[in-house]
């Protein structure tokens, strides 16, 4: 859960501060940077070496996994995508499923498909059976997890959870 | 080749048919449109089709499309095949976007019933399009259309489709149902009382799309407005139906509440527009399209108030579609230069407005 900036609410909270004021009351701030700035407060504690160098780890991880991250199928890469605003073909929703989850909840408020496929779809979809769902949702949490994508491992999660009531009280109905 | 869109849109009645006027709401509900986006699995999206890819799609889809039995007028047109005129003639009726008829290149094509109201357009931005239109607001029958011919197709084309993305589409703004619900709304009044940004506002807020008259990238003209849904992904399509149709009765209200104001007012500012509107369209000797659309507007407005006589609603419906640069040429019977089509133009919205029966 990301804590928002208290002040403009805006913002992920990354300073935080405790401010004592002339009673001796305390009371503790979570400011974004640029509002702390404003508050008087350096934009950020100094950085222990330890911060620094994870910092350093992160920012290469994000570069190289961007840079190289290029649809096998038609060679789009993420950027390209931005840039258009057109995927090159349907792989890239799997490729880039990360980065467009939260894209499509932006645009959308939402990243999943509701109502049944329409024609010929109906038939095959159906055999997409929930028992498979569950599958592929157990894959995807395990790949979110180490990507250390916490929200959606949360929302696969619970989809998880729902669709294993589903299924035990479909069961329970059937026998 | 046998028939041509010439053939078909020569008769100017044609063109008055594609517009509400009568019916419910037919004064400010003009016509609706349905749209599927659609694309065939195991082929690249539009932005990274290779020319001989996108030949393929398109000789698959023309074998498919052809082979489908969904009306005794149905017709497969490849775009290179036809006369610009012909491209543009389809395009201001609708039946194909601006994007299919002037931006894109390539293999593209239209297959369309006009019995049906249904076209799907291959290799737009994605592989398919498929739309229904028609005159009012009747979005429920529309889609039902749609989804037909969606069925048809399904069941000869492999769409792409992700489990938990639904349609897949080349922008993401398009994926999961596809669909695009649009009303196109005759709204003069609000534009003339200036209440037309509290729609705007309002619209994005209930995440609908306003567009201008000729859909996606296009601008305002006359007064017309196309209300479309923004979001296609995680409602079912009956929900985004239900979602439009919500709405709708609130904007046909809204601008009915200012027509009726303004037609008490009489006398004050809009009455004299009308009737200068109406002065210009029958004795003018040039018009822009433009200018034609604008005074059009004015008078589908001063008719529908009962501030103007005549002409009858359905002769200003057809006049809007014919006055388009294409029709003008298509009534002309030849290719106009730009000052030809101006004098064009006025001369035959002149006669139209003076003939006594209009």
């Amino acid at each position: 859960m990301t804590e928002y900036c208290q002040r403009c609410q805006k913002e992920a909270a990354k300073v935080h501060v405790t401010e004592i004021d002339a009673e001796g009351k305390k009371a503790l701030l979570h400011l974004c940077e640029e509002c702390a700035k404003g508050h008087g407060l350096p934009a950020q504690p100094a950085p222990t070496v330890l911060a620094v160098f994870k910092e350093l780890v992160d920012k290469a991880n994000t570069v190289a996994r961007t840079r190289d991250r290029q649809c096998p199928e038609c060679g789009t890469t993420f950027a390209e995508f931005k840039a258009k605003g057109r995927f090159g073909c349907a792989h890239d929703y799997e490729v880039f499923q990360a980065r467009v989850v939260p894209l499509l909840e932006r645009i959308h408020g939402a990243s999943e498909h509701v109502g049944e496929a329409d024609g010929a779809r109906a038939q095959k979809s159906a055999s997409d059976s929930a028992a498979q769902e569950l599958r592929r949702l157990r894959r995807d949490l395990q790949r979110v997890v180490k990507s250390e994508e916490y929200e959606e491992a949360a929302r696969l999660r619970d989809r998880i959870t729902t669709l294993e009531k589903q299924l035990a009280e479909g069961n329970q109905l059937d026998g | 080749m046998a028939e041509t869109p010439r053939d078909w849109f020569s008769a100017p009645a044609t063109a008055g048919n594609w517009m509400a006027s009568d019916g419910r709401d037919h004064e400010i509900v003009v016509t609706s449109r349905v749209r599927l986006a659609r694309n065939v699995a195991g082929f690249p999206f539009r932005a990274r089709l290779e020319p001989k890819r996108a030949k393929e799609v398109e000789a698959h889809l023309a074998e498919r499309l052809g082979a489908l039995s969904l009306a005794a007028d149905q017709a497969y047109l490849r775009l290179a095949d036809l006369d610009p005129l012909d491209t543009e003639l389809l395009f201001e009726r609708h039946l194909i976007s601006k994007d299919l008829a002037r931006e894109l290149e390539g293999p593209r094509a239209v297959f369309f019933s006009r019995s049906r109201n249904v076209s799907v357009m291959v290799n737009e931005e994605d592989h398919l399009r498929l739309q229904a239109l028609g005159p009012g607001g009747n979005l429920e029958a529309l889609l039902e259309q749609v989804r037909d011919v969606d069925h048809l197709v399904g069941e000869r084309v492999s769409y792409a489709y992700h489990p938990r993305f639904g349609y897949l589409t080349s922008c993401p703004t398009n994926v999961g149902t596809g669909l695009r619900l649009s009303v196109m709304l005759h709204l003069p009044a609000l534009v003339h009382s200036k209440e037309i940004d509290k729609v705007f506002d309002a619209a994005s807020k209930m995440k609908l799309a306003v567009r201008g008259f000729y859909g996606e990238g296009t601008s305002y003209l006359g007064d017309f407005f196309q209300v479309s849904n923004q979001v296609t992904l995680g409602r079912s399509v009956d929900k985004l139906l239900a979602d439009i149709q919500r709405v709708l009765p609130k904007l046909v209200d809204y601008e009915r509440d200012m027509r009726r104001t303004i037609a008490e007012e009489a006398g004050k500012g809009l009455e004299d527009r009308i009737w200068r509107a109406f002065g210009i369209l029958s004795h003018a000797r040039r018009l822009t399209s433009q200018e034609a659309l604008d005074l059009l507007s004015h008078v589908r407005l001063g008719v529908c108030v009962g501030l103007l006589p005549r002409p009858a609603l359905k002769t200003v419906n057809e006049l809007l579609v014919l006055s388009q640069p294409a029709h003008v040429q298509l009534l002309a019977g030849r290719v106009l230069t730009d000052d030809e089509r101006d004098v064009a133009r006025a001369t035959y919205i002149r006669q139209r407005l003076e003939a006594p029966t209009s």
